[in-house]
């Protein structure tokens, strides 16, 4: 298979062009708005088809965007784990289009032109190969996510804590810079072994202070942004990047952790002996959230926040079986996230109508894979983690078998579709259930499809930790 | 002999759409009919497989984790599932007594033949991976089956947290023995039994099975149902509880060239019954202490929590 040099490229710049286009035309052009914003989303998961082929078989493509010097990149880079992420956030765009493309729906709710802005910017988190224009692209994504959901009222609270953890992102890249003089991860998988012992000191601390910032960062998107405010009803499909969103960080955490830091990473002390507990600690976290959730959405947070713990408890080893366990759980954490989201929203509505046990049944499918139950993707992820997990076998199969005992437990105790009466409020969106059906139809497809997904994954984790592959493909492309 | 064995165990698993579809009167000879094919195919394979003698088939379905769709039929397997279908059937005629002229639920005919289904796969399964799952799998399909029965779902949930404590318990052991044995396939871990005997964990190994079997026992629900009621719910956790408890001891017999000479058969039998006892004592004093949830409150909590 065969793609011309710039092709890393080619989703940024769709994202960008159709996402002006229709800032431009969707408000006097509501129809041609939706149909040039459900063709670009579907251009853009076939883009990501052709990027998980490419890079499955040719290994990373690099581009280098405009010849600005190597100490600051702007190499874009698509790999088999980032062509992994861009299937992912394609997903979840095309299925927060669909669930928000009804006829009925109020102008300021379309979200074509947001849902533009905000893949190019997870997309960009995904392919850009240094420090610098990651953190860009991050704090664009979290505003932007920020700013979908403020528009139709919902939360807006925890600014300064938003703000500090953006703030001590920035101040730890600055000392990355300022103690191996580059942001490049190229640059900073040779640089960074080169660090004199006793000078270790500060590239090391950042390396946690990154960890604890991106873990932040992991569990704030569904806690914050799904947060419930009285008075305002944010449709799921504002919410659905969200999960993409929390999965950029643990995404970051794989990549920076095996390519940029690779040094810092070696022995009981470094941040990959933070990685481990701050994983469990977020899944023990979540499930006990679980427990305690008022409401349903607040459920479904914590158990994409168990989720994503989950995936870090699988990458927190930072070896291959782990990785691959991890980067499997990472489409399966995203995917269930968007699930339970779109089939919490045609949940109640179906109530008491011919749809009702339709509804009810997509419910319990995508909350039983986000708990693990069998034969789904949550269980074929949970076994291939603990198969994973090593010398730190007993304390992971501990927290996680207990903590999905514990999800399960929250689940089965408070979370079916309401009564007819709660849901007479509620306004129909006839599209909502098609958008639901098709992200359990994405769920149970990572369960039987599991073979050949791990089977990409466990290739994707060896890429990774193999680092050889992408430096090369960035020193070419320069 | 394969082709029917394959039939067998996806006979009831598919069938189970069929009194779910069927309309009023329908749903019960539609569940009678799929319960009895199986249970006369069973009977059929069962005096078909000389003693000593199994039959086994596997196909790949995940091999990064070497879970197969692997199915063995032997005496042992195919004498428990031919229990199994005939309690299924047992309990059809049960709720046909009870109903009277009326209909039996289509939703009720379905599940018992979802559940029964399950629980023969489970014991035709070869795959200690697919049992695991399998065993969660009837776990929360007993649940569905006693939920609407129990006052307010009291009885029901606590007996399915214990069965789903079990089966993680299960699938905990079985990666367990998969890391000594080297493979999930019980051919395969029964013939590494003396290694798994030698190992350091072989202690909690043997916990976790028995602790997963016992499990299977769990009939707290049996304890908080009205003794004497009208309505047949004793009798459907009854029939829940027989099946899984015979899960359970097929479980420890197919396991029993790795358990035996850890804990004595009267000890290990005993569990069985003492685990039940444990739980029921236990939720009496947590009832006397007022610590239950009272069954008004938890519909109300779920109505709450949806108004979101």
């Amino acid at each position: 298979m065969t793609a011309p040099d710039f092709f890393p490229v080619v989703p940024l710049a769709l994202a960008a062009a159709s996402g002006a286009v229709l800032l431009a035309i969707e408000t006097g052009r509501p129809r041609l708005a939706r149909a040039l914003g459900g063709s670009a989303l579907s251009a853009q998961l076939a883009l990501a088809v052709v990027a998980l082929r490419l890079a499955g078989a040719r290994g990373p493509l690099a581009y280098q965007w405009a010849a600005w010097p190597a100490r600051t990149g702007l190499t874009v880079v698509v790999d088999p784990l980032s062509a992994w992420m861009l299937l992912a956030t394609a997903m979840c765009a095309l299925l927060a289009f669909a669930a928000g493309s009804g006829a009925g729906e109020p102008a300021r709710s379309r979200p074509e032109s947001w849902l533009q802005l905000q893949l190019l910017a997870l997309d960009g988190v995904f392919l850009v190969s240094d420090l610098g224009s990651l953190f860009v692209c991050f704090t664009a994504a979290w505003l932007l996510a920020w700013l979908s959901v403020g528009r139709h009222g919902g939360v807006l609270g925890f600014r300064a804590t938003l703000i500090g953890a953006a703030a001590a992102l920035a101040i730890v890249i600055g000392c990355v810079f300022a103690s191996i003089g580059t942001l490049d991860f190229a640059a900073l998988a040779l640089g960074a072994p080169a660090v004199p012992t006793a000078e270790a000191l500060l590239p090391t601390a950042s390396a946690f202070v990154l960890l604890a910032v991106l873990g932040f960062a992991a569990v704030a998107a569904p806690l914050v942004l799904w947060r419930p405010v009285a008075g305002a009803r944010v449709p799921a499909g504002a919410l659905v990047l969200g999960v993409p969103l929390a999965a950029s960080a643990v995404y970051a955490v794989m990549r920076l952790y095996t390519l940029a830091f690779p040094c810092f990473i070696a022995g009981p002390c470094g941040p990959s002996g933070l990685a481990l507990p701050l994983g469990l600690s977020i899944v023990t976290g979540g499930a006990l959230a679980s427990l305690a959730a008022q409401r349903a959405r607040g459920l479904i947070a914590c158990l994409v926040v168990l989720s994503i713990g989950l995936v870090l408890v699988a990458a927190g080893g930072m070896r291959v079986a782990g990785l691959a366990a991890g980067i499997y759980l990472l489409m399966h954490a995203t995917l269930a996230g968007a699930a339970l989201l779109l089939t919490l929203e045609i949940a109640p509505r179906g109530a008491g109508r011919q749809g009702v046990d339709r509804a009810a049944v997509l419910y319990g499918l995508a909350l039983a894979a986000t708990i693990g139950l069998p034969p789904l993707s949550g269980f074929l992820g949970s076994v291939a983690l603990m198969r994973a997990s090593g010398p730190d076998a007993l304390a992971v199969w501990t927290l996680v078998l207990s903590s999905l005992l514990v999800a399960l437990i929250a689940c089965v105790r408070g979370a079916r579709p309401a009564a007819p009466a709660a849901s007479a409020a509620i306004d129909p969106n006839p599209s909502g259930g098609f958008a639901a059906t098709a992200a359990v139809a994405a769920l149970l497809a990572l369960g039987i499809a599991a073979g050949p997904a791990l089977e990409y994954s466990g290739a994707a984790a060896r890429q990774l930790l193999g680092r050889a592959a992408y430096v090369a493909a960035v020193a070419a492309a320069r | 002999m394969s082709a029917a064995l394959i039939v067998l165990v996806l006979l009831p698993l598919a069938g189970a759409v069929l009194p779910a579809l069927a309309r009023g009167r329908r749903a019960f000879p539609g569940a009678v009919a799929v319960l009895g094919a199986t249970l006369l195919l069973d009977a059929w394979l069962l005096f078909a497989t000389p003693a000593g003698s199994a039959t086994v088939l596997s196909r790949a379905w995940v091999p990064a984790l070497d879970l197969t769709l692997a199915l063995r039929l032997d005496r042992l397997s195919g004498a428990t599932a031919w229990l199994i279908s005939l309690a299924g059937l047992g309990w059809l005629w049960r709720q046909k007594r009870v109903a009277g002229r009326e209909p039996v639920d289509g939703r009720d005919c379905a599940l018992v033949v979802l559940f029964a289904g399950l629980a023969q796969a489970l014991v035709f399964a070869e795959n200690a991976l697919l049992v695991a799952a399998l065993a969660e799998l009837g776990a929360i399909a007993a649940f569905a089956l006693e939920r609407d029965r129990a006052a307010g779902d009291g009885g029901a949930r606590p007996a399915l947290y214990v069965r789903s404590a079990g089966s993680l318990a299960l699938l905990a052991a079985v990666l367990l023995v998969a890391d000594t044995a080297g493979s999930f396939e019980f051919g395969a871990v029964l013939a590494a039994a003396a290694p798994i005997h030698e190992h350091s964990l072989f202690p909690l190994l043997f916990a976790l099975v028995l602790g997963a079997a016992w499990s299977r026992a769990a009939s707290w629900p049996w304890s908080r149902w009205p003794r004497g009621a009208a309505t047949g719910d004793g009798a459907t956790a009854g029939f829940t509880g027989a099946i899984l408890l015979a899960t359970g001891v097929y479980l420890v017999t197919r396991l029993w060239p790795l358990l035996h000479g850890a804990l004595p058969l009267v000890v290990t039998g005993s569990g069985f019954l003492a685990l039940p006892l444990l739980v029921a004592a236990l939720e009496r004093v947590a009832r006397t202490f007022g610590t239950d949830e009272a069954p008004d409150g938890a519909a109300a909590a779920v109505e709450g929590r949806a108004r979101e």
